[in-house]
């Protein structure tokens, strides 16, 4: 954020865009990034389910509130997810 | 509030520092993770678990919310905004992401850096390591780090609105 936005508009916006009549436009890179982080979450989750749905927040509270015994089941299903 | 300029460099400079240290921190934690992940020394395993959980809790956390909160300060304090450009609303969200997996991650660290310190060297030296989080974390702050030199340009709903002056278009049906 070190340089302000320039005042002449952005290069993909008219000059003059009335907002009120206007829909604003979805930059190209905004869609594709969407796109992509899209696909990499389906991949992500597709693995996660391949690999027994092992994951999320709850298994990081499970690690963390364990006993020492309990822990080392934890930790050896943290390996197989690693 | 807009931020002064004598306000606004020192900002800038202590969000860099902090979002680049972030970067850094992350790398020397993947490298840790790596080395307990591949080598079968109980002794290395056990000193990479440790310096992970210490690394993590004290310098990736704190350089994470560090920079999360001063990049907030920059948006509001400056004409960007939060919501008006798309690059500053999508560095925002990643970084928010970013932040939380990882403090919900570091629990699961220390409970593994515990057992690493308590366990007899056959358990410890297979431990393994931390791979997927860091590696993953590292290539999203990197993703921000390019997307905030670059600033690809693109105004959101309300930052063309707030930009044109004019209030928010009513629904249809209220036009009636």
């Amino acid at each position: 954020m070190s340089e302000q936005p320039s005042s002449a508009g952005d290069r993909q916006q008219p000059a003059r865009m009335d907002a009120a009549t206007v829909r604003p436009r979805v930059p190209r890179w905004v869609k594709t990034l969407g796109i992509v982080v899209a696909v990499l979450v389906l991949l992500g989750v597709i693995v996660m389910l391949a690999s027994g749905g092992q994951h999320g927040p709850s298994r990081h509270r499970q690690a963390s509130v364990g006993s020492p015994s309990t822990a080392v089941g934890g930790v050896s299903l943290v390996i197989g997810m690693r | 509030m807009r931020l002064p300029p004598s306000l606004r460099r020192p900002t800038l400079a202590f969000h860099v520092i902090c979002s680049v240290g972030w970067i850094g921190a992350a790398g020397a934690y993947l490298a840790l993770g790596l080395a307990a992940q591949f080598s079968r020394r109980a002794q290395l395993v056990r000193a990479a678990w440790l310096a992970m959980e210490l690394t993590g809790w004290y310098v990736i956390v704190p350089l994470g919310c560090l920079a999360l909160v001063s990049g907030l300060v920059m948006a509001f304090g400056t004409a960007w905004g939060l919501l008006r450009h798309y690059w500053v609303l999508i560095a925002f969200g990643f970084t928010s992401l970013a932040l939380i997996i990882l403090i919900l991650h570091m629990p699961s660290v220390t409970a593994t850096a515990r057992l690493a310190a308590q366990a007899d060297d056959a358990t410890a030296a297979r431990l393994g390591g931390d791979v997927l989080h860091p590696a993953v974390g590292l290539l999203v702050l990197v993703f921000i780090a390019v997307l905030n030199i670059y600033k690809p340009r693109g105004l959101t709903g309300f930052g063309q609105r707030a930009r044109s002056g004019r209030p928010r278009p009513a629904h249809k049906s209220s036009k009636v």
